[in-house]
């Protein structure tokens, strides 16, 4: 039976070339193929759009193999390399880790799709992007057209993974994205409104897309407010709050800990969420064959465990291994080596709607984007942004933006002491292969330091 | 060494396209290998090689710009004619663009030669890596070391007859000793990058290690430094991060041209202290050396700040086409996978005449920053931080106690005009930079740099 998928990677040929090596004792094969366009149209009052097109088109293959004096060698290959498979020649005795475990038998998992993934019916061509492009161009009025940007971006991939004892299994996911950017000037100062819908299919809510830039640009041309920020309560949006544990992550996902500490309220939980439905980054199964399941990270506030792949547990525990990578412009590939990442990560014990936190009593002070979230990926639990849109409401009642400032604080501290709405708010960063799923958090403004 | 196959030539191709009404054609070839190599207190270690080649295609008609990236090889001009008839369909005469520059030579860079490592790599690198782990298990610390090994093999060709080749190899080594306090852990982290043999002396790093071991013994029982307002001295890593973050990134022709740069419409105002002079240089061997950039410009040596004044912007020929000059040779890319875009290469600031022990002695009462942890900008406000590893006391113009980290943060526009002297004695110092969606290594000659008033959180 052929076992060749699109693009042309054949597991055969990979397969006969590595049981010609008799030092070779058992063995895995990731492949992978990828195809990615990126549409990015500036807009004109007057003339046609300038688009920008980037078309990628990748694929290529990960082999890890034990050998008959138990090493475990990884090696990745292009699709245009597969002649090195050739040349393997036996591991050197220093050089690698020992390992007396063989790969395990893959069981074919028991979904095989993600609910909203429309991979199957969606065919990624120019002619798509433009359409959806011209879809939400139209809904724009000619005032904001000069100095827009909508970019389009459409991503299918087709995932194969077999061993030495197994058949092969096979992943095919859809992402895509939609947002709209747009510059402005007030005041001698350049200002940026945007928002992006992530998706699994080519559903976006095109009307709310433009109703929350254009709610961000009449807020921002407001009258700027000055507060003492002490007086008020601090509220960070999702966008906010879902950036700071993205990026804080490493805190709670790399090691299960040594003594089950309590780190937030007790209210709260923490998941890894692989088969949420519609999940940005939802998945069947990670890239060790591994099915994935949920794993409540956080409980009551507790810090329970971390998150396992097969080789750091020895074969015994995985679920969470993939080939991942933070800043690249492809997040998933061949070329990276395992390991451990969040899927969708759920934050859950909130009660009522966030939108709701700024008609509370008083001052509060709204932080909705901010930048710098880098900062936070220190190994501890303290957190620097710069705030970059910023609102002052009073009993409810909006009174205008105000200056940005750089708050920092203690991720644990804040996640201790505020309140959180039940809100599942999608939040996805490019930078990082992780979507979190989160609501508003109110703060008492003594938790924060503002610069 | 024979690491790549041979060096694709995408002439036929890049021609085919210009007969196809392509004003300009071009191709970034890369083949690279990359070896990861981990060594750790936990036995965890790895050994892994990646290696793939492909090219990424730059068709330009009018100001319409097809990017098309591929690992497939072979029959990729049939799609690529293609895309290219359909550009010809919708293209929009633009007669205000500046002439192009007038291009048309190859060269062949190979300077694989000078790097540490030969054909017998993997034993090399192991046997490097396994030394310093020497240091470390002697000392009882818990550690991870890492090298990152990059076999480099570019071609850029256009249709404008640029044909340029550079071959070169990256290293950067990080050496981790951690241990944990209360609920976190705290880390001391040393780097080292390079090109070329000099960067990795044994001596210099063997001497690293073992000051590393003594501080991050000494750090499990420091105090954090109390949150206020300081003179301070940046120690060269710090320095390194202020500059990169605040003057590397606000220069970036993409983010001017995007108005989201802080320093828009800044060009030939003061945005610093007369001392300040920054150069982006990429002939220096360090991270960022390179001599033809990722668009096939000759790489320039840029004056982003002269005494306070901005005077340089960072460009690629799309962002000078737009800004109506030149590109600076800044275009640099970590991949075929993604288009390049203005980027730093090595930062250097201009050393002035103090030596490290008369900064201390300048700034009296305050604190030396230690290497930096994590650092960040909004490059919409300038305003940044960043966290240090470790800090050092300062009473009475000198070094007296070592604390625990802090965050420095501030307004760049406040804090670079507060720059009150800069040193003599400037080191290479090598970082990643996080940028978007792509990750390309810098390098630094950094002096340390005295400031007043700094904001410690």
């Amino acid at each position: 039976m052929s076992r060749a998928i699109s693009f042309e990677i054949s597991i055969d040929d990979i397969e006969k070339q590595l049981e010609k090596y008799s030092w070779i004792d058992s063995y895995e094969i990731f492949t992978q193929s990828l195809f990615k366009l990126t549409s990015i149209s500036q807009l004109r009052k007057n003339g046609l759009p300038q688009t920008k097109f980037q078309k990628r088109k990748t694929s290529g293959f990960a082999i890890r193999y034990i050998t008959t004096t138990h090493h475990l060698v990884e090696l990745s290959l292009g699709i245009s390399l597969i002649k090195k498979l050739a040349e393997l020649q036996p591991p050197k005795s220093t050089q690698l880790t020992n390992t007396k475990a063989l790969f395990n038998e893959l069981k074919k998992p028991k979904l095989t799709s993600i609910a909203g993934d429309d991979f199957k019916s969606t065919n990624i061509s120019t002619e798509l992007s433009l359409n959806t492009i011209d879809n939400l161009a139209s809904l724009l009025h000619d005032d904001v057209l000069e100095g827009s940007t909508i970019t389009f971006e459409i991503e299918k991939e087709i995932v194969q993974l077999v061993n030495s004892h197994s058949k092969p299994q096979q992943i095919n996911s859809l992402h895509t994205s939609l947002g709209y950017q747009y510059t402005f000037e007030n005041h001698q100062k350049y200002l940026t409104a945007e928002n992006t819908e992530f998706r699994r299919n080519l559903h976006f809510n095109n009307h709310e897309i433009i109703q929350n830039v254009s709610n961000s640009i009449s807020n921002r041309l407001i009258k700027s407010v000055d507060i003492d920020p002490k007086d008020a309560k601090i509220v960070l949006h999702p966008e906010v709050l879902g950036r700071i544990i993205a990026y804080q992550s490493s805190l709670f996902l790399s090691d299960s800990p040594i003594e089950q500490n309590i780190i937030w309220s007790d209210n709260f939980f923490l998941y890894d969420d692989p088969l949420r439905d519609h999940g940005y980054y939802s998945v069947f199964m990670d890239d060790e064959g591994t099915e994935t399941k949920s794993k409540t990270l956080i409980e009551r506030g507790v810090h329970k465990r971390g998150l396992n792949t097969l080789l750091n547990t020895k074969w015994k525990e995985g679920g969470n291994a993939f080939r991942n990578m933070w800043f690249h412009p492809v997040k998933h590939s061949f070329e990276y080596a395992i390991r451990k990442d969040a899927t969708n990560l759920v934050l859950s014990g909130g009660t009522g709607k966030g939108e709701k936190f700024t008609n509370s009593q008083g001052l509060s002070l709204l932080i909705k984007n901010g930048h710098g979230y880098i900062g936070g990926l220190a190994s501890n639990p303290f957190f620097v942004i710069h705030s970059s849109e910023t609102e002052v409401w009073r009993n409810g009642e909006f009174l205008g933006p105000t200056k940005n400032y750089t708050i920092s604080g203690s991720l644990h501290d804040v996640m201790t002491y505020g309140d959180l709405s039940a809100d599942e708010y999608q939040v996805i960063d490019r930078a990082i292969p992780t979507a979190i799923y989160i609501g508003w958090l109110r703060l008492p403004s003594d938790l924060i330091t503002f610069g | 060494m024979q690491i790549h196959p041979d060096t694709l030539d995408h002439t036929s191709i890049l021609n085919r396209l210009r007969d196809h009404y392509v004003d300009v054609a071009s191709s970034l070839y890369e083949s690279r290998l990359r070896v990861n190599m981990g060594l750790s207190s936990s036995k965890n270690n790895f050994y892994t090689e990646t290696y793939d080649r492909g090219t990424s295609f730059t068709l330009e008609t009018g100001d319409l710009i097809n990017y098309y990236s591929t690992n497939r090889l072979d029959g990729i001009g049939e799609e690529l004619l293609d895309l290219a008839d359909r550009m010809e369909k919708s293209h929009v005469a633009n007669s205000d663009e500046p002439e192009p520059e007038n291009y048309g030579f190859s060269r062949v860079v190979n300077i694989e030669k000078d790097s540490p490592w030969t054909g017998n790599y993997d034993d090399e690198i192991e046997s490097y890596l396994r030394d310093i782990e020497k240091i470390m298990k002697d000392q009882g610390i818990r550690y991870g070391i890492n090298a990152e090994v990059e076999f480099i093999n570019k071609r850029y060709q256009s249709t404008e007859g640029v044909d340029v080749i550079q071959n070169y190899i990256t290293t950067f080594i990080s050496v981790t000793a951690s241990l944990n306090k209360n609920s976190s852990k705290l880390k001391r982290v040393e780097s080292y990058g390079g090109i070329d043999k000099t960067s990795f002396s044994w001596q210099k790093i063997e001497q690293n290690v073992h000051e590393l071991i003594n501080e991050i013994k000494s750090l499990e029982n420091v105090r954090r430094p109390k949150t206020g307002n300081y003179d301070i001295v940046l120690s060269e890593d710090t320095g390194y991060s202020l500059i990169h973050e605040t003057i590397g990134h606000g220069c970036e022709g993409d983010q001017i041209i995007n108005k989201s740069s802080f320093l828009t419409n800044s060009l030939g105002y003061k945005i610093g202290s007369p001392d300040l002079t920054v150069i982006d240089y990429p002939h220096i061997r360090g991270m960022g050396w390179n001599e033809f950039d990722d668009e096939g410009t000759k790489a320039q040596g840029t004056i982003l700040v002269s005494e306070g004044i901005l005077t340089g912007v960072l460009h690629s020929k799309q962002t000078a086409k737009k800004y109506n000059t030149f590109s600076t040779g800044n275009a640099r890319t970590s991949t075929y996978l993604a288009p390049p875009s203005p980027r730093q290469t090595n930062l250097m600031v201009e050393p002035r005449e103090f030596s490290n022990e008369e900064l201390i002695e300048d700034v009296k009462n305050g604190f030396l920053l230690g290497p930096t942890n994590s650092a960040s900008t909004s490059i919409y406000t300038g305003e940044f931080s960043i966290e240090t590893q470790m800090t050092y006391e300062i009473r009475n113009g000198e070094i007296t106690n070592l604390l625990g980290p802090c965050t420095f943060t501030g307004s760049s526009n406040e804090t670079l005009g507060e720059v009150r002297a800069i040193g003599k004695n400037p080191i290479m110092v090598s970082a990643p930079c996080l940028k978007s969606d792509s990750r390309v290594y810098i390098g630094s000659l950094m002096p340390r740099i005295s400031i007043g008033n700094a904001r410690i959180q």
